[in-house]
């Protein structure tokens, strides 16, 4: 019996971690109003499917096969087959992966870094402030299209330079909400107590301030996402993004369009896809933005 | 700290605190006054008097924009203006604790109570995690909350007022600072819960030794805490001494008025106007010449435009700003202003 109370706690291991997981899940949504949990639960699936692509997909999103070109949905090709004879299905779930790869990296950096540089710019004042305020200031005036096709040219055609473009100008907007919480959060008297505890600028500013700093800028990034999926589909659509014959969303709502007429099923699925992790995204936003929900950062 | 020079833990010699570059307007001019060790010291002035920012000014956080222009800071000898970043940080951190008036923003939201202490005493006593914990449930524990182990979980907003200023209390007093300044720290409370706080850093004063400031527009309440008071107004101390002989005998025709305006029980029955001090504080922007109570004043004299508002005894137990009118204002009979709780 030695060895087996030995084991005992190994084998509890896992079992309590699971359970602490499940256990801060259910306290994290304890507080989840009714739009946040359907946003979730939309955005959770269409999240997963475009992760399981490789394995939930009928075929390849490559594979050509001209003689199956623009056949209509059946057993074999769910939504259909476009121009090439390539499974419709296939191609939305690997370029709707893509996709969202792209727009939640693109988005969360322009947030962690517009974020870090309005809450200092906030904090500190001056010629941080100055600074970071003029740099904010061109980044939204400069006209986005022409931002991006200067820097396709520099990075050449596909989502890198669409990604980059939306980074350079999508920080400023999460630098100009964190700035300015920042300023009414500064002269809230914990923030001058952290001063008067005689705690680091860093201190005051990552463990204090950070918190209450970034609710907005989470629930800005709701409608941000959905943007940024809309800006990339739009760019791709025009032939910017990702080159045959690698899938994106964009990119297969404008490979279906001359067919529109008599393969309605090439612009369909992609479209629905796009329209419904829309409509989760602002079902989220719209929950977390009620107020009566928690973010969970603590 | 070094044992100090003198018997005094904080002197404030001539302070002034000027706003902007070009010295457009300095709220605070000239102000000076002692905190001994172990001593309850009480500031009273109303709104824009000056009080907030010389006890900012002691932890050199001051506002943007504001700067110290003229006179001196000791805290134990040492001055603090001359205080480098190490030393600032080590005042801050163990000399010197701060509460502040608003309980209702004075803890941050995000985090639970007891964590907030508990940080508090990580870094500036040096505790571990686990010592930590348990000095902050002590704690919470000797600030009189109730159920300590479980409040030490609550966030802030599940918290009254006067739990949060506890909380405070707590935080400030956690390295054994040897100075507390509570600036207007029973404010925003009602009078029952202003009095139990009041009764709280009385105990812990008594307890520990410290001193404390104590910041007040309320002359009750520094009245039945505080063993000597300094009155302030339009950025100058008028009058400073022993509280009894302050009240009792006021020197300078502002605590005379002050006293004069507060309501008594005698007075609640009688369909008697409230009495009060005609005229405005000075705005805030310009300073006048001389004293600036002297608009207001009724001994007011042509020469009070030119006084130099120098603190000098005048003929009582302490110091006036007021040359003139000390000997004609008139003793205040009765007992001292007291809250009604106490």
């Amino acid at each position: 019996m030695g060895s087996g109370s030995a084991l005992a706690p190994a084998a509890g291991g896992p079992a309590s971690l699971a359970a602490r997981l499940a256990g801060r899940a259910r306290r994290l949504t304890a507080g989840w109003n009714i739009e946040t949990r359907m946003g979730v639960v939309i955005v959770g699936v269409l999240i997963l499917i475009s992760l399981l692509a490789p394995l939930i997909s009928p075929a390849r999103p490559d594979t050509i096969s001209i003689l199956d070109a623009l056949k209509g949905p059946s057993l074999a090709h769910p939504f259909g087959t476009d121009y090439v004879g390539r499974d419709v299905l296939s191609r939305t779930l690997y370029g709707a992966r893509i996709d969202l790869l792209v727009v939640f990296t693109v988005t969360y950096i322009g947030l962690i870094v517009g974020g870090l540089a309005g809450m200092l710019a906030g904090y500190f004042g001056g010629w941080v402030d100055s600074l970071v305020g003029r740099a904010a200031d061109s980044a939204i005036a400069f006209p986005f299209i022409i931002l991006v096709l200067v820097v396709i040219t520099i990075t050449g055609s596909g989502l890198r330079g669409i990604g980059i473009g939306i980074i350079l100008v999508g920080w400023a907007l999460y630098a100009r909400l964190a700035r300015s919480e920042m300023l009414s959060l500064r002269e809230e008297q914990f923030m001058i107590a952290t001063r008067s505890l005689g705690y680091s600028h860093w201190r005051s500013i990552f463990r204090h301030a950070l918190p209450n700093v970034i609710r907005s800028s989470l629930i800005y990034s709701t409608v941000d996402i959905l943007v940024n999926l809309l800006v990339i589909a739009a760019m791709s659509y025009l032939g910017f993004g990702a080159q045959e014959p690698s899938p994106d969303l964009g990119g297969l709502i404008a490979s279906g369009q001359p067919y529109l007429l008599n393969a309605w099923w090439i612009t369909t699925l992609p479209g629905i896809f796009v329209v419904l992790f829309g409509f989760g995204i602002s079902l989220i936003g719209d929950g977390l933005s009620h107020g009566d929900v928690s973010v969970g950062i603590r | 700290m070094s044992a100090g020079r003198s018997d005094t833990l904080l002197s404030v010699e001539n302070l002034e605190i000027t706003l902007g570059r070009h010295g457009a307007w300095s709220p605070v001019r000239n102000v000076t006054f002692d905190v001994k060790p172990g001593e309850t010291v009480g500031i009273v002035g109303e709104s824009g008097s000056g009080k907030s920012l010389s006890c900012r000014s002691v932890l050199r956080m001051l506002p943007p924009g504001m700067r110290v222009t003229g006179g001196r800071l000791l805290f134990d000898g040492r001055d603090i203006l001359r205080f480098g970043r190490g030393e600032l940080q080590a005042l801050r951190r163990t000399g010197v604790g701060m509460v502040f008036q608003d309980p209702f923003s004075s803890l941050n939201p995000t985090y639970r109570v007891g964590s907030q202490l508990a940080e508090v005493l990580r870094i500036s006593a040096g505790l571990d995690h686990r010592a930590a914990r348990s000095r902050a449930i002590e704690l919470l524990d000797r600030v009189e909350i109730a159920d300590p182990a479980r409040r030490f979980s609550s966030y802030p907003g599940e918290l009254s007022g006067g739990m949060r200023q506890r909380v405070m209390i707590a935080m400030a007093i956690a390295a054994a600072p040897r100075l507390l300044i509570a600036d207007e720290a029973t404010t925003a409370l009602d009078v029952t819960t202003q009095a139990q706080i009041l009764k709280l850093l009385r105990g812990l004063r008594d307890e520990s030794g410290m001193a404390i400031l104590l910041v007040s527009h309320d002359i009750g309440v520094v009245a039945e805490t505080c063993e000597r008071i300094v009155v302030m107004y339009g950025g100058h101390v008028l009058e400073a001494g022993p509280t009894a002989s302050v009240l009792r005998t006021p020197g300078h025709p502002y605590t005379a008025a002050l006293l004069r305006s507060i309501p008594t029980i005698a007075s609640a029955g009688h369909p008697r106007r409230l009495a009060a001090i005609p005229g405005q504080p000075p705005e805030p922007g310009g300073n006048l010449a001389g004293c600036p109570f002297a608009p207001r004043c009724e001994y007011r004299q042509d020469a009070c435009e030119h006084l130099d508002m120098q603190l000098s005894p005048a003929g009582r137990d302490h110091d006036t700003a007021c040359p003139f009118a000390g000997p004609g204002v008139p003793p205040v009979p009765g007992p001292l202003p007291t809250k009604a709780t106490s």
